[in-house]
Formats: C-alpha cells, sequence, structure tokens
C-alpha cells in the first residue's frame, strides 16, 4: 500500500500522504491517503470536533443513540436480568413484530447524549458538548432510568396499540425484563402512565371522533365558519370587533 | 454476592427514585441459573403508590431478611444478606 502511495520518493507518515484527484473540469484535488479510499466516491471530507476518535465505537454509539432517540416517537426504558442469548434473540424478533425494536444500550454513553441534547450543540460526541456537560450539572429527567442494565424499545409512530402489544410480549417475560419508563413525543412517563396511554385509542381515531362531534353537536357553527372563505371570517371578527369598540364608547360616556 | 441460598426475594422499587440504582443492581446479581430454585417477584413502584420501597429474602432455612433500598447501596445491600449467606454456607462445609 505505502508503495503506491509515496511521492517523490520519500515515503511519508501514513496519514499525511496525499493523492490528487482530477475533476470532470480539469481542477485537481489533493486528499489524504486514508480519506481518499474512503471517500473518493463523495469527493468530500467532513471533519469533526469529537471526544473520541471518530471511527470509534462509543462516537458511533452516542451517533446511534442520537438517531434512535429523536426518529422515535416512543421510546420505551426496560430493565433488563441477565438476559440469555436465546431469550434475547426470541424477545428481538417477536418484539420486532408487534412493531417495536429492541436495543441494548450502553447507559454511560446514552447519557452522555441526554445531556448533550440539553445544550444547543448539534453533535452530542463533540468536545463542545463535554465542555457542557462538565460545565452543566444538572441531570436530565430520563437519566434516573439508566442505572442498572437497561434495554430500550423505539417506536417510530405514535400509537398506543403498537405499545400495548410491546407491553404484552413483554411482560410474557416476567422479571427477566420489565417495563421502568417511557418517553412518549416529548413526556416522560412512569409506568401507571404508560398503562394509561396504551389504552387510549390513536391519533387519527381520536381527530376523528373530535370532528365527528364538532360537526353532530353545538359545534356546527364553528365548523361552518371555520369552512367558509376566509374574507367573510374577517368580516365577522371585524363585526364582532366593532361591536366590542361601541360597547366601550358607551362606557365611557356613561363614565363621563 | 452469595446468592445460592435464596429461596425468594422481593423486591419494590420506583425506577425514578434513589433506590433504583440499588435495587437493580441487586435484581441484576441474581444469576439466570438460579431461576429454576429462587423465586423473584418484584414491584415498580410510581409517585401515587402506597407500598414503600423494600427488599427481602428468604434463605433455605426459612430465614427472612429485609433490607431498606433507599439509604443503602449496592455494596452495602450485598454485605447484609452475605451476612447469613455466609452462616450456611459454613454449615453446610460443617455438615458434609
Amino acid at each position: 500500500m505505502r508503495g503506491i502511495f509515496h511521492l517523490s520518493g520519500s515515503v511519508l507518515p501514513r496519514f499525511t500522504i496525499t493523492k490528487n484527484f482530477v475533476l470532470g473540469n480539469g481542477k485537481l484535488l489533493n486528499f489524504p491517503c486514508i480519506s481518499c479510499i474512503r471517500f473518493a466516491s463523495t469527493l468530500e471530507t467532513v471533519s469533526r470536533n469529537t471526544v473520541k476518535p471518530e471511527n470509534s465505537r462509543k462516537t458511533f454509539l452516542i451517533d446511534y443513540y442520537k438517531n434512535l432517540y429523536e426518529n422515535n416517537e416512543i421510546v420505551l426504558f426496560l430493565h433488563r436480568n441477565n438476559l440469555v442469548k436465546q431469550d434475547i434473540t426470541r424477545l428481538r424478533s417477536v418484539i420486532d413484530e408487534a412493531g417495536g425494536k429492541l436495543t441494548i444500550i450502553r447507559n454511560s454513553l446514552f447519557n452522555v447524549y441526554l445531556s448533550a441534547s440539553e445544550s444547543n450543540v448539534e453533535d452530542p460526541a463533540s468536545k463542545e458538548a463535554q465542555a457542557f456537560i462538565k460545565k452543566n450539572k444538572t441531570r436530565h429527567q430520563l437519566s434516573s432510568l439508566l442505572r442498572g442494565p437497561t434495554a430500550l424499545v423505539t417506536i417510530k409512530q405514535c400509537n398506543p396499540q403498537v405499545v400495548k402489544q410491546v407491553l404484552k410480549v413483554i411482560k410474557s417475560a416476567n422479571e427477566k425484563l420489565f417495563l421502568v419508563g417511557a418517553k412518549v413525543e416529548q413526556k416522560v412517563f412512569d409506568i401507571s402512565e404508560v398503562d394509561q396511554f396504551k389504552e387510549l385509542p390513536t391519533k387519527e381515531q381520536l381527530q376523528a371522533q373530535l370532528t365527528g362531534i364538532l360537526t353532530m353537536l353545538s359545534g356546527y357553527g364553528i365548523v361552518k365558519t371555520l369552512q367558509t372563505n376566509s374574507s367573510m371570517l374577517y368580516l365577522s371578527l371585524d363585526s364582532h370587533k366593532h361591536a366590542l369598540e361601541e360597547k366601550e364608547k358607551e362606557k365611557e360616556k356613561e363614565s363621563n | 454476592m452469595i446468592t445460592k441460598y435464596f429461596t425468594k426475594v422481593v423486591v419494590k422499587f420506583n425506577p425514578f427514585g434513589k433506590e433504583g440504582k440499588s435495587s437493580r443492581l441487586f435484581l441484576a446479581a441474581i444469576p439466570p441459573a438460579l431461576r429454576g430454585q429462587c423465586q423473584i417477584d418484584y414491584e415498580v413502584l410510581t409517585k401515587t403508590s402506597k407500598n414503600k420501597p423494600i427488599i427481602k429474602v428468604s434463605y433455605k432455612d426459612k430465614k427472612t431478611l429485609e433490607a431498606d433500598p433507599v439509604h443503602s447501596n449496592f455494596e452495602e445491600l450485598a454485605a447484609y444478606f452475605d451476612r447469613h449467606s455466609r452462616k450456611l454456607k459454613l454449615d453446610e462445609a460443617i455438615k458434609s
């Protein structure tokens, strides 16, 4: 490998070796050799100022936890008790069928993400995030659930029926795997709140019920007003404003 | 922690409370090999529940010990329950 990348007869240290790329318009691009192998297809390098090396497992896991937490509306926090390989494989497949995804996490790294998420720093693995965490001693509400062996079940859509299915599966695991808390959209729930939540109908059903009630009952007037074009709405609001102003003027006259 | 002589374990804790860590570490210290002979009862408490956090262990000689996970960490709990386990271990060694 070194023979390929040496320049002007002298072999340079591995990370300083560069190679030129010729672009379509005849311009030359200069790349470090490791990067040129990895990013040759994209022809761009994004450097991050991370605490641990960019390609390290810890940086990867922090990024992965960020992705899990932000792209899933429901995150269930579970306590796991010495799950043997057979148990975990079976539970993983059953939870997958129910519509969730089981992930075993490293508490300290998830804590780093949670603490960094409270700052304005975008990259939780960066040195800026670390400085913020060291300076700011406040703990995230969910960090109290990250004590002892923990697993997550992530659910993409906020659907109580999926939660019900997943909890049914988890209940069958008895003391090996049980629920300790949850994050639903932006709120933190304890187990009693999760039990109440799982009995709710889906968001779409609730919206359908609400519109049904509004059209059937006294809300008919509101729906009609909202359905009419904007000019009508403006005129009706304007007339209401005039009526209020007249009332105020009358009051002023009486007081004088 | 010597778990060999446990026959029943009852753990009640609130995961958001102080006792969360010690209780969960205690539960995790019971090996899967013990599942057949040791019954594990757990209860996850909430803010509104009336039960108090507790760890209760029954031994083979039917002695029961209780501990408060709020005011003790895992090491203290392990030392407390090991005291009787060691007695049983000594008895076993003398008898055999």
